[in-house]
């Protein structure tokens, strides 16, 4: 018990960071549930008299005070609801809102080989689900579950005050709710947590079937495809088969049994014969009831609260060690301005390291400022890791890898990737518009400079053809445009940024002779005081550089 | 948008779901009708045992009743369980027969619809939507109805009690629907523009994290930030919007059954100092009100406005399962390629109707050769492999295969026939004897390993740790580009087709490794038919016929190597341009 508001507080602690600025509205939403708590505890009293006075007492002239009573306890209570709402409005959405921009900036920090092995299903679970759910921090799991442990202890205070020894019968199965909950509810979080991860799985093999759909039809694997599902809704329902028993214990079955059972029943029986011994009115009795209700209703409040936490805990854990995720070491050199704009490479020693052989074992090279260069080199030469390397994806073993004097993997990336242009094997092209993917590479770029950049590439025609134009939205990993088309795109895109230094790698492979000629022209017409590093194995990409470098 | 659900079409859609597990939904409506019962009852058989306590003190008539109460109780709770329990049974078959009807029309969807589908879109139809349904059932169908009689209950009985009184409650009780009424039609409509803004954030959302690396490399965080922000405050004012709408709507109920109560206590207030009302009547009338109230809250308001929300996805559902899909293809015949000889006859295709990409495209190949497409980027070389696969129909002529007109052909034997390698090849998260068996589900291990040293991949799963059952994709080994196509070649071969397209397949391979692969393609496609489409001058010359497509025509047609020779549009396409680009 404890250790769970040791945990709460620990969570507040954690989430007060995000809060600047609107923490005043989590005190102010702690007051006006206070104000509220006092409201619940107004409105049997009125009942009673209502009861033992106008009813039993016959008393009609009270009858107006009852109604007044009833009328301003409603407004009160509306007025709150809405300031409440507000203020929670205010107070989790903005957490909420630098909660995620967070973890999306840990995640744009990540070593990049770390990154590859995420699964997107999961991550989207985690900014999405997982974030929403520490919200709950912010008012139910804290300022509901105080008002909840209060209401439990005044409401004691109220029925020992009315009926001391039915007060003592009642209270027994307080400790008891609690108990049940807690083992159920340890119970439920271990099977949440394998469901979580079938349902990663899921969503990643459901991604991958949607995006694949031309193999799939062409390989006819309709009914593989759907003995898979079956297997993964199996495997959710067996979970779910374990998870509801405990779940409809807890949550519907023995709340039923406290009400019909020891609420109604077992309390007017004994109130019933104590009322027979002349010693509690009816009004009383009610009002007890009525208290009694709210002292239960707090209690199975915060023994779900607390039920909650422990089965959310996997949740809120793996949230907060996202947060803290390793970042890379911040490299935050610039680039200095006057240095000529060299490529050195010096000594390079690399592996990968699961593979056996050493990919680069005292390389040296250098492309001055200015030079168009060729790499060749058989496959698995390392013509694609040196790239890597080189744009400090990779971090040497030994050796250096320097741009401008400055090591690679010491410059801020932002800086160095705003001056490098860098056109892969595979590109991946947005599922939005051709402007949004433009866009990504320069937000403030207008009309003029998308058309110039599309204009270099040889795609403006084509854009201008379209229908929608540049508003045209590209399908699933741009499954409507043909590969040259799309490559010329992600080659606009470059354009829309100057550059110092420009790497192709077989960036030009998937275009036929003819388009890929086009491209390599507007390659040329680049000026010359932008370095070209080109990876290639076709004669004609090599004619576009003024040497070669050969891995061997 | 069309037109709106009714409760009426939501129930039509849902019954052919219900049908099939009709005597389960019985029972389950049998046992909440008992539980109903048991609702209605108790305040009665508890009103009585006030009364014996304030008013009769009789102690054995108290006792009589209190056990009846009793076992009215226990007997409620465990019914309480059984039925809980039973709703789960219930929710997983219903639930799956749902799910599975969604998936397997994905499965048919044209390729029109799945070029443009969002996958986040798709993914909470499949999940969300689908649970709905059986909500929809058991809250707005089961409890509703269950409310309705109690509610009629209630009613009457408050009559027998005191006339006024019900009159009161008749009073108000319209005046309660209407109000409920009145807010159905903005609830909907907030219910509906959440749901898509939420629908267009996750499909965006799952775009930026695939795409990170690439957004890193590009430095574009910073468009990425400022459209999530973007998007995360469209979410919230929805989400604010629907909140504080719903709240109000509340209240205003709320406030309707205050007066309801109020105007009951004084009619109480009035009967009681007349010396006819006693307290159990009181408590029994209190209850009932409260009950009829609260039928009247959760039934209508919640139920309608739930149903509304719920409705709208059913009916998202409806549309996706009644859409067109690739069964609207005529062709039954299943096709037989005895020699594998292809003809293209006048045939027009245009993605869109104002742009024809194919126009009185005819062509002719023998079984067993090798034909290069070939052409530049966009002319239609791989929209000749999608219509030859029945991805879409044709706006005009026909193709025939060993002279049966594929729109005769089912689909499932016209793709059996043809197989096609495509450059982005499907790999799923699963180990590599799982993708390979893609090809061909029934492959022994030995045809596997076969197909793997046809295709040159065989030495390097050999040298894995774990052979072929190493794990591919994310928590296992990354394969490289050309790695990934020959492991598609490898699948090829299982699948053993007469007919084979290459749809750029070795375009994103090195010289050395496509020399390695163009010597498993002589091996394979000795007796068959190839198409090749690409842009790489060796893969052309590998072919014994070159076609040249421009304007959505055949233009020139030869050998390779005379076409090198003679055709000036062919040497435009593979020799270098010395002008200005475009």
């Amino acid at each position: 018990m404890l250790k769970k508001v040791v945990y709460r507080i620990g969570m507040l602690k954690t989430l007060s960071r995000f809060a600047s600025g609107v923490k005043r509205y989590f005190a102010f939403a702690a007051i006006l549930t206070a104000a509220s708590l006092g409201l619940s505890f107004i409105v049997p009293v009125i009942y009673r008299l209502f009861v033992d006075r106008v009813i039993v007492g016959r008393e009609l002239a009270l009858l107006p005070t009852v109604v007044l009573g009833y009328f301003g306890c409603f407004m009160a209570d509306a007025l709150f609801g809405y300031a409440r709402k507000y203020s929670d409005y205010r107070l989790q959405n903005r957490v909420l809102f630098r909660l995620r921009r967070t973890l999306l900036e840990t995640w744009f920090r990540i070593p990049f080989a770390q990154f590859e092995k995420r699964n997107i299903g999961d991550l989207k679970m985690r900014i999405d689900d997982d974030a929403g759910k520490l919200t709950d921090f912010l008012g139910a799991q804290t300022i509901d579950y105080v008002k909840a442990c209060v209401t439990v202890i005044v409401a004691t205070f109220a029925l020992v005050a009315i009926e001391w020894r039915l007060a003592l019968f009642s209270i027994i199965a307080i400790p008891l709710t609690f108990y049940v909950n807690h083992r159920i509810g340890k119970r439920e979080q271990r099977l949440q947590e394998v469901n979580r991860v079938n349902d990663a799985k899921q969503d990643g093999w459901l991604q991958t079937s949607i995006q694949g759909w031309k193999e799939i039809k062409a390989l006819n694997l309709q009914r593989h495809e759907m003995t898979q599902y079956v297997r993964f809704v199996h495997a959710h329902a067996l979970f779910n088969s374990r998870w509801i028993n405990y779940w409809v214990m807890r949550v519907l079955v023995i709340p039923k049994i406290k009400d019909e059972f020891l609420m109604k029943f077992a309390l007017y029986f004994f109130g019933g014969l104590l009322i027979m011994g002349g010693k509690l009115t009816i009004g009383s009795l009610l009002v007890f009831a009525t208290y009694y209700n709210l002292l239960s209703d707090a209690v199975q409040t915060a023994s779900t609260a607390d039920a909650d936490l422990l089965g959310n805990m996997p949740f809120y854990d793996r949230i907060l060690g996202e947060l803290k995720a390793e970042n890379e070491k911040t490299s935050n050199l610039q680039i200095p301005a006057r240095a000529p704009r060299d490529l050195e490479i010096r000594n390079l020693r690399f592996s990968y390291p699961d593979a056996p052989q050493t990919v680069f074992d005292g390389f040296s090279a250098t492309v001055s400022q200015g030079e168009r260069v060729a790499i060749v080199g058989s496959s698995g030469a390392g013509k694609t890791t040196l790239m890597k390397l080189v744009t400090g994806m990779l971090r040497p073993d030994a050796g250096t890898v320097s741009w401008c004097g400055v090591p690679v993997s010491e410059i801020a990336p932002r800086t160095l990737y705003s001056r490098i242009g860098f056109v892969m094997q595979e590109n991946l092209l947005f599922n939005l518009s051709i402007r949004d993917n433009l866009l990504f590479v320069d937000p403030r770029a207008d009309q003029n400079a998308l058309d110039a950049a599309c204009g270099k590439a040889c795609i403006l025609d084509f854009i201008q053809s379209l229908p929608s134009g540049y508003d045209t939205v590209i399908g699933e990993r741009g499954v409507k445009l043909s590969g040259g088309q799309k490559q010329r795109i992600v080659l606009a895109r470059l354009f829309l940024r100057e550059v110092d230094l420009l790497i192709f790698d077989e960036a030009t492979s998937a275009l036929d002779q003819h388009s890929e000629s086009v491209i390599h022209d507007a390659i040329q017409a680049i000026g010359r005081s932008t370095t070209i590093i080109v990876v290639a194995h076709r004669e004609s990409s090599m004619r576009l550089c003024d040497r070669r470098i050969s891995l061997s | 948008m069309s037109e709106q659900m009714s409760f009426q079409g939501g129930v039509k859609f849902l019954s052919r779901y219900l049908g099939r597990h009709r005597r389960n939904f019985a029972l389950f409506y049998l046992g909440w009708f008992l539980d109903s019962i048991l609702t209605v009852i108790s305040p009665i058989i508890f009103a009585t045992m006030i009364d014996q306590i304030v008013y009769y003190r009789n102690i054995s008539v108290f006792l009589r009743v209190s056990l009846v109460f009793v076992v009215m109780s226990l007997f409620s709770c465990l019914l309480y369980f059984l039925l809980y329990t039973f709703h789960h049974y219930l929710s997983c078959m219903f639930n799956f027969d749902i799910q599975r009807d969604i998936f397997r029309k994905l499965l048919a969807m044209d390729a029109r619809y799945m070029s443009n589908v969002k996958s986040g879109d798709f993914i909470t139809t499949l999940h969300g939507d689908t649970f709905e349904c059986l909500h929809f059932v058991v809250r707005n169908c089961i409890h509703m109805t269950n409310g309705v009689l109690k509610g009629f209950f209630y009613i009457v009985y408050i009559y027998f009690i005191s006339i006024p009184a019900g009159l009161i409650v008749t009073a108000f009780v319209p005046v309660l629907i209407f109000a409920t009424f009145r807010l159905k039609g903005t609830t909907r409509t907030l219910a509906e523009k959440e749901r898509s803004v939420y629908g267009n954030y996750v499909s965006w959302l799952f775009e930026i994290l695939k795409g990170i690396p690439d957004l890193r490399l590009l430095s574009a965080q910073g468009k990425a930030r400022q459209d999530f922000t973007g998007h995360q405050r469209s979410l919230f004012s929805a989400k604010n919007r629907t909140g504080i709408f719903n709240m109000t709507s509340e209240n205003i109920i709320s406030l309707i059954n205050l007066a309801l109560s109020l105007s009951v206590f004084t009619v109480c207030a009035f009967s009681a100092a007349k010396g006819n009302m006693t307290i159990g009547n009181v408590i029994v009338m209190i209850a009932f009100v409260a009950a009829v109230t609260k039928e009247a809250r959760q039934f209508i308001i919640t139920n309608f406005m739930d149903a509304q929300a719920r409705l709208v996805r059913i009916q998202r559902i409806k549309q996706f399962l009644s859409r067109d899909d690739e069964s609207q293809w005529k062709g039954q015949n299943t096709l037989w390629v005895p020699k594998g000889s292809i003809e293209f006859n006048a045939v027009e295709f245009s993605y869109q109707d104002a742009h024809p990409v194919l126009v009185d495209f005819s062509c002719t190949i023998p079984a067993g050769s090798h034909f290069a497409f070939v052409g530049e980027s966009g002319c239609g070389k791989t929209t000749l492999a999608n219509l030859l696969i029945g991805f879409y129909p044709l706006n005009a002529g026909s193709i025939l295969i060993d002279g049966m007109d594929i729109a005769d052909c089912s689909l499932e034997s016209l793709r059996d026939s043809i197989g096609v390698i495509q450059q982005d090849v499907l790999l799923f998260d699963s180990t590599v004897r799982e993708n390979l068996l893609l090809g061909n589900p029934r492959a022994r291990d030995e045809e596997l390993w076969a197909a793997c040293a046809r295709s040159g991949i065989a030495d390097f799963f050999s040298s894995l740790p774990e052979s072929i059952d190493t794990m591919l994709g994310k928590g296992g080994i990354s394969l490289s580009g050309g790695q990934k196509q020959r492991l598609a070649i490898a699948r090829i071969y299982l699948k053993n087709p007469a007919i084979i397209v290459f749809d750029e397949a070795t375009s994103a391979l090195d010289a050395e490794t496509e020399r390695i692969v163009h010597e498993a393609w002589e091996n394979l496609l000795t007796g068959r038919t190839a198409i090749v489409i690409a842009h790489r001058q060796s893969s052309i010359m590998f072919c014994d016929t070159a076609i040249v497509i421009e304007g959505g025509r055949v233009v020139s047609r030869g050998n390779p190597r005379e076409l090198a020779e003679s055709d000036a549009k062919f040497r435009e396409l593979f020799a270098i341009k010395q002008e200005t680009p475009c």
